[in-house]
């Protein structure tokens, strides 16, 4: 596990994660989908959180997956900055979204998939899909379906990375989505697809790429 | 002339100032005057600041003493940082200046 505190836009944050790194593609992916694209990142001593935050370092870490997950633990940019000194921060660790992009808002193309009512089983898997080509794709990581249940109702939505958005259960937000279709060239490919387009049905009860 | 991009706990604000460095101790006070107490601050391309904010820049830059004077350039957080890339960022600047903890 690891603390880091995520310089924005808007003023820094406090996370906890338990990604490897705060480098990782899927890391920078949590905090897309939380509306940061861009960000310097410092890695804050656990030691340290905890003994600033206490019990709600505790319920926070409680709430954390063993393996790559993300959690934020303080919103509040002045109170974040002014908690720790620079001696305890790490060397930053910059997003590598935007470079390149500078002068340029990040206008980032909100593509966005119809919603997808699917079930998926223990291992991830969809077994039931609105969108027929989809069964059989994978969610990664996978996520362990409730206890006591076979599979689990799911709804999201993809953007054009294939990241799944607004989602249901929240905890699918920031995973991938792993197709495995056939009626699309894009859709096609079994490896992260990354449609750069807007799913939409079409007449035949298939989707194409709007 | 200097430009720079200062952290603070509410975001990034950009600065123009005449001080010879960033790294200036009257510079941190001037900052400290606004309310700025601790800071990181990257120095970024004052050219690239023109070319960003065109007649804007100028008028600040009309406003700044030759020595030893600071301005506020734009406070809009999300607009500094993301009119930068992390290429153009100067090497940072932290006040107060980190110290060496003695370990004992």
């Amino acid at each position: 596990m690891k603390a880091a505190m995520v310089f924005t836009g808007s003023g820094p944050i406090l996370v906890l994660t338990t990604f490897e790194s705060l480098e990782t593609p899927e890391f920078i992916q949590r905090l897309a989908v939380r509306g940061i694209s861009k960000f310097i990142a410092y890695e804050v001593a656990l030691e340290t959180v905890q003994a600033r935050y206490g019990s709600r370092f505790s319920a926070i870490r409680r709430d954390l997956s063993q393996t790559d997950d993300l959690r934020v633990l303080d919103i509040d940019g002045h109170h974040v900055f002014n908690h720790f000194s620079f001696e305890e921060l790490g060397p930053p660790k910059y997003s590598p979204t935007l470079q390149g992009e500078a002068g340029h808002e990040a206008e980032e193309e909100k593509l966005e998939s119809e919603w997808v009512y699917a079930k998926i089983d223990e291992y991830g898997k969809m077994v039931e899909a609105s969108y027929i080509p989809m069964i059989g794709s994978q969610i990664h990581p996978s996520v362990l379906v409730e206890s006591g249940a076979s599979s689990n109702n799911v709804r999201f939505q993809i953007d054009d990375q294939g990241n799944i958005i607004n989602a249901f259960p929240q905890k699918l937000n920031g995973r991938k989505l792993i197709l495995h279709g056939k009626s699309s060239p894009a859709l096609g490919r079994t490896d992260t697809v990354m449609p750069s387009c807007t799913w939409k049905p079409d007449s035949s009860g298939d989707w194409m790429c709007a | 002339m200097k430009a720079a991009m200062v952290f603070t706990g509410s975001g990034p604000i950009l600065i123009l100032t005449s001080f010879e460095s960033i790294d200036h101790p009257t510079l941190a006070e001037k900052l400290g005057a606004r309310g700025i107490r601790k800071f990181v601050a990257y120095e970024v391309p004052v050219e690239k600041v023109k070319k960003q904010y065109g007649t804007r820049f100028s008028i600040i830059t009309g406003d700044l003493s030759q020595t030893d004077d600071l301005r506020v350039m734009d406070i809009d957080g999300h607009h500094v940082f993301n009119s930068f890339s992390f290429e153009e960022l100067g090497t940072p600047i932290y006040f107060p200046s980190p110290q060496k903890t003695a370990k004992a």
